[in-house]
């Protein structure tokens, strides 16, 4: 019975113990057909593990030809599905310019003002009123348009160092995505995509796995404790 | 009062009709509206746990929040508590009963405060809902979902019948209220049940189990409380039991024993309606900010709790005032005009309900079906998820509330007019029709501000 004990609370213990987070610093996917090689380097740093929700990002711009630091940039990001990616096809064509106006879901940015409030899962709150619909005007309707990476949520903040931009960036759902990088200097404008894999909250299993075992627990003892009964 | 001479009833009784009344006394009655319904909870469950964590690309959000929860108050108008019968978590409910429930009886304290926790736990659900955004967050749909789940499970374990259903669920208190203007109407019919000794409606016989919710339907006098299950029709061997057609309202207007918990979730209903509204209003930032300024407090837990409260205590208030009135008008007393004038409150929450949430599905419902191609991994297309412009939505909110401010109107009469004699009642109704006029204006101003989207 003491084994059993402590071998479940050492299994409690190993499921709550939350991997330390580490920097990962993604990569571009390359672009073969890119008819031009791009003029802006971002590098994307993402803490891991990265999770399906809101994650905090950082985005160090450089001047591919002289690796300087670039400042004063408006810097946006975008988080979006392979197949839905700017580029024309679903190969490695990733890093496209600004003017080929493809189309990308934003859906996924995250769009937070003073109020807004998001949980570790992604979730925005009531006061997060991004999404407001004029009913009176008859604006349109915010609901499933999917909008261009260039208009994709708010740009990032400079960050500390020179050339670095902070921000947060929404993965929709644990799986493959692809984040869009939407760089913007003096009127130039250029856009890399990173590969990203986003995984579940490992709080997620254990939230989950609690529900199960206290349902189970009740219907496993109801079951017993009523054979008992029927018994005597 | 409320039982149909005998001879209204034969000429309306749906269980007069052959297919009718065969259906609903055959085995697949309510079963084939419950498995569907379960599998499509098992959807919902499913997605708003592991489907994309952005409600806006989340069927099980769209299914729950932009299908189901707009509609439930237009079935308790049409069906009454209909939807009870087939809900998923009473199936639940039922299956654990039926393998390892203990049928224990329902603890006297459930019995006796049962309306007070439901009216407790639909006001900390709404609360909970802004304050932790459990609509805009699938993650804590679900999670809300499973504590529910985990409640009907225990009482299932524990306790006969559906304990959950008739005391604990926190919707159970809408759906009696909302049930009361409901359109069809389940009743005995009382010079047969006199000459019954067996009882068979409410203990069960060999053809189907007692009535789940706890009623006699010889001596039921409401449909707040029957989910339309068909049992007593089936058990009954007098075939005394009755379906019928009622004009909307009508069971509110000849409420026999007026509770005051009912009456208090009534306007506690139209508090919770305001601030939905409010909250989904662009304008609630602007008086968030100005509370936090003028207050000094930052926290928006403490700073919505408190506009939470006050949106209650205002219709509450209004009806205390209105009661103080009428009180030196009629000789009753607060408490007895509170109870009995708060069912008047009812017809207008539910259009009020059903306005806010027209919104919800009408300028939203698309996206039930492009979260679904997303799901069944199609492409969704790039187009508004309205289904109609927001021109016709609020002239049918506007419709709505009219309407409801009418229902109400009559209501207060009927109920003035069957307590009081033909001066006071005139006198009594005064008041309470300043305040239903009062809170439709209100409800109507609201409806022409700019509102937010669920999705």
């Amino acid at each position: 019975m003491q084994k059993l004990f402590w071998f479940l609370f050492a299994l409690i213990l190993t499921a709550c113990a939350a991997p330390a987070a580490t920097p990962l610093v993604l990569s571009p996917v390359i672009d073969a057909a890119a008819s031009a090689p791009n003029e802006i380097q971002p590098q994307v740093t993402l803490m891991t593990p990265v999770l399906a929700g809101n994650n905090a990002l950082a985005v160090q711009l450089r001047d591919a030809k002289t690796g300087k630091p670039l400042h004063d940039a408006t810097v946006r990001v975008a988080i979006v599905a392979p197949k839905h990616s700017p580029t024309k096809s679903d190969d490695d064509h990733s890093t496209v310019k600004k003017d080929d106006h493809a189309k990308t879901d934003d859906h996924s940015v995250t769009k937070k003002d003073d109020h807004a409030k998001t949980d570790d899962h992604g979730a925005t709150k009531k006061d997060d009123h991004a999404k407001t619909e004029s009913q009176s005007a008859g604006a349109k309707n915010s609901g499933h348009d999917d909008g261009d990476t260039g208009h994709a949520g708010k740009p990032l903040t400079a960050g500390k160092s020179e050339g670095e931009y902070t921000g947060q960036v929404m993965i929709p759902n644990a799986g493959d995505w692809w984040l869009v990088v939407q760089s913007e200097i003096a009127g130039k404008e250029e856009m890399t995509m990173f590969a990203v894999n986003a995984t579940r909250a490992p709080e997620t299993w254990l939230v989950l796995g609690g529900f199960l075992g206290v349902n189970l627990a009740v219907i496993v003892t109801a079951g017993m404790t009523k054979r008992r009964i029927a018994k005597k | 009062m409320l039982n149909p001479k005998p001879t209204q009833i034969a000429e309306s009784d749906l269980l007069k009709n052959k297919w009718i009344s065969g259906f609903v006394r055959s085995n697949w009655f309510p079963g084939i509206f419950q498995w569907p319904t379960v599998l499509f909870f098992a959807l919902i469950v499913y997605q708003l746990l592991f489907g994309p964590t952005a409600a806006h690309d989340n069927l099980g959000t769209a299914l729950t929040w932009v299908l189901w929860w707009p509609i439930i108050p237009i079935l308790f108008l049409a069906f009454g508590r209909f939807w009870c019968a087939i809900c998923p978590f009473g199936t639940v409910s039922d299956v654990i009963q039926k393998f390892v429930g203990h049928n224990g009886r329902v603890p006297q304290f459930l019995k006796k405060y049962g309306i007070w926790i439901i009216d407790a736990m639909f006001i900390l659900i709404t609360w909970s809902d802004h304050v932790w955004g459990i609509v805009e967050s699938p993650w804590g749909s679900g999670i809300l979902l499973l504590l529910i789940t985990t409640g009907v499970v225990i009482a299932a374990a524990l306790w006969e019948r559906r304990a959950w259903c008739r005391y604990l669920c926190f919707l159970g208190g809408l759906s009696g209220n909302y049930a009361r203007t409901g359109m069809l109407a389940l009743r005995a019919t009382p010079e047969k049940c006199s000459k019954c000794k067996t009882a068979s409606c409410y203990k069960g016989s060999e053809h189907a189990p007692g009535c789940p919710m706890f009623e006699f339907p010889r001596v039921m006098e409401t449909n707040a409380e029957c989910n339309i299950c068909g049992n007593c029709a089936k058990s009954c061997p007098n075939d005394s039991i009755r379906l019928t057609w009622r004009f909307p309202t009508k069971e509110l207007w000849f409420v026999r024993k007026p509770k005051l918990e009912e009456a208090f979730l009534a306007v506690v209903i139209m508090g919770i309606v305001f601030i939905q509204n409010v909250t989904m209003l662009e304008v609630w930032r602007s008086i968030l900010t100005w509370f936090e300024t003028a207050s000094g407090i930052k926290n928006y837990a403490i700073t919505f709790t408190i506009t939470f409260l006050i949106a209650m205590a205002i219709p509450i208030g209004l009806l205390a005032v209105a009661a103080l009135i009428a009180r030196k008008l009629n000789g009753d007393s607060l408490t007895q005009n509170f109870a009995k004038f708060g069912y008047a409150i009812i017809p207008l929450d539910v259009a009020g309900h059903v306005a806010h949430n027209l919104f919800h599905l009408l300028a939203e419902g698309k996206a039930i079906v492009y979260t679904a191609l997303t799901f069944l991994g199609q492409t969704a297309p790039n187009a508004s998820p309205a289904l109609v412009d927001n021109a016709t939505i609020q002239l049918l909110q506007f419709a709505l509330i009219g309407l409801g401010a009418l229902l109400s109107l009559y209501t207060a009469y009927r109920i003035a007019h069957s307590n009081y004699a033909r001066g006071t009642s005139w006198a009594t109704l005064a008041p309470y029709a300043a305040l239903i006029v009062l809170l439709g204006v209100v409800n109507l101003y609201l409806f022409m501000l700019p509102m937010a989207m669920r999705m």
